[in-house]
C-alpha cells in the first residue's frame, strides 16, 4: 500500500480531480443491459482502452480473457427469471492509490449462481479468473454481485506453463 | 460497433467438412457466450445423423476462447464417447492458455494442426 504523505503544496494539487493512467488514459466506465452480445462489445471496448493505456499486448489478452468471464457470469445471473439487470464495468490503471496495478471491477444485480449439477461441463469460470488474475475478490449481497481483479502493468500472470 | 468486430453473422460461424468417416468443424472469430450455441448446433448434428469416427472441432480461426466455447468443447467429447472420437485442433496463444489454465489439454485430445487431428 502506497504511504501517504503530506507533501508540498504542488504534490497535494496532483491529487485532486480526474484519475488518470501514467499515459493519460482516463478511466473507463461503462454501464449496458447484461446480455451475452452486450458482453462481447464491452470486451472490445475493454481492449481498446488497455491499448490505449499502453499495456503490453500479452497483458491486455490475458485480462480480456479474465474479464469477459466475469461479464459472462454476470450474464448468466442476470438471464434467469427475470429482465436482465445492468452490466457494469469499470477499469483504470495507475491510479493514485494503487501505483502500477490495472483495477477492473465488474458488477452486476444479479443473484449468485450456484454451480451447476452436472460437474466438469461449466463451472470453469471463475477458476479461470484465478488463474488468469491471482487475486479475484467476489463480493455477493442482495442486490448483486461485484468481481474485483488487478494486475501489475507490467506483468503477464496468466502465461501457463 | 467498433473496427475491427467481426460482423455478428461471421463471428462464431462454423462451416462443416465431411471426409471419409470423420466431420470436420471450424470455428471463425470469438468462441465466447454469444457464439458458443453455434458451435453446439453443428455439434449436435454431426453426433445425431450416422456419427462419424472422428470429429475435429478446428479452432484455427478462433481469435478468442472463453469457457462457455470449452464447456461446447468437453460436452463434445463425453457425448463421442467411445463410437466417435472428438479431437480439438488449437495452436496459437489465444486458444491454448485457457485449455492449459483449465486443464482441458489433458481432458481433451488436442492437435496443432487439422491433418494430425485426422491422422489420430
Amino acid at each position: 500500500m502506497a504511504r501517504r504523505r503530506q507533501g508540498s503544496g504542488k504534490e497535494g494539487a496532483t491529487t485532486v480531480g480526474r484519475q488518470h493512467a501514467p499515459s493519460g488514459v482516463p478511466a473507463l466506465r461503462a454501464a449496458v443491459s447484461a446480455v451475452a452480445e452486450n458482453a462481447s462489445a464491452l470486451r472490445h471496448r475493454f481492449d481498446e482502452w488497455a491499448s490505449s493505456a499502453e499495456l503490453p499486448a500479452e497483458l491486455i489478452e490475458v485480462m480480456s480473457l479474465a474479464v469477459y468471464e466475469a461479464m459472462a457470469n454476470a450474464v448468466e445471473h442476470a438471464c434467469h427469471d427475470r429482465e436482465p439487470g445492468d452490466l457494469r464495468l469499470s477499469a483504470a490503471a495507475g491510479e493514485p492509490g494503487r501505483p502500477g496495478r490495472v483495477v477492473v471491477t465488474v458488477e452486476d444485480d444479479g443473484r449468485w449462481r450456484t454451480p451447476d449439477a452436472e460437474p466438469g461441463l461449466r463451472g470453469r469460470g471463475i477458476p479461470l479468473m484465478e488463474a488468469l488474475a491471482g487475486v479475484v475478490g467476489i463480493e455477493t449481497t442482495d442486490g448483486g454481485t461485484r468481481v474485483e481483479m488487478s494486475w501489475a502493468t507490467d506483468a503477464f500472470p496468466g502465461r501457463a506453463g | 460497433m467498433t473496427a475491427g468486430t467481426p460482423s455478428p453473422d461471421e463471428n462464431g460461424a462454423v462451416v462443416t467438412e465431411r471426409a471419409e468417416d470423420a466431420v470436420v468443424l471450424r470455428v471463425t472469430g470469438e468462441l465466447d457466450l454469444a457464439t458458443a450455441p453455434k458451435l453446439q448446433q453443428k455439434v449436435d448434428t454431426a453426433l445425431r445423423e450416422a456419427p462419424p469416427a472422428v470429429l475435429v472441432i478446428d479452432l484455427s480461426a478462433v481469435t478468442f476462447l472463453a469457457s462457455a466455447g470449452m464447456a461446447v468443447l468437453v460436452a463434445a467429447h463425453r457425448r463421442g464417447g467411445e463410437h466417435t472420437k472428438v479431437r480439438v485442433v488449437a495452436a496459437g496463444r489465444v486458444t491454448l492458455r485457457p485449455l492449459e489454465l483449465t486443464k482441458l489439454t489433458t481432458e481433451l485430445a488436442v492437435f496443432p494442426t487439422t491433418e494430425q487431428a485426422l491422422a489420430g
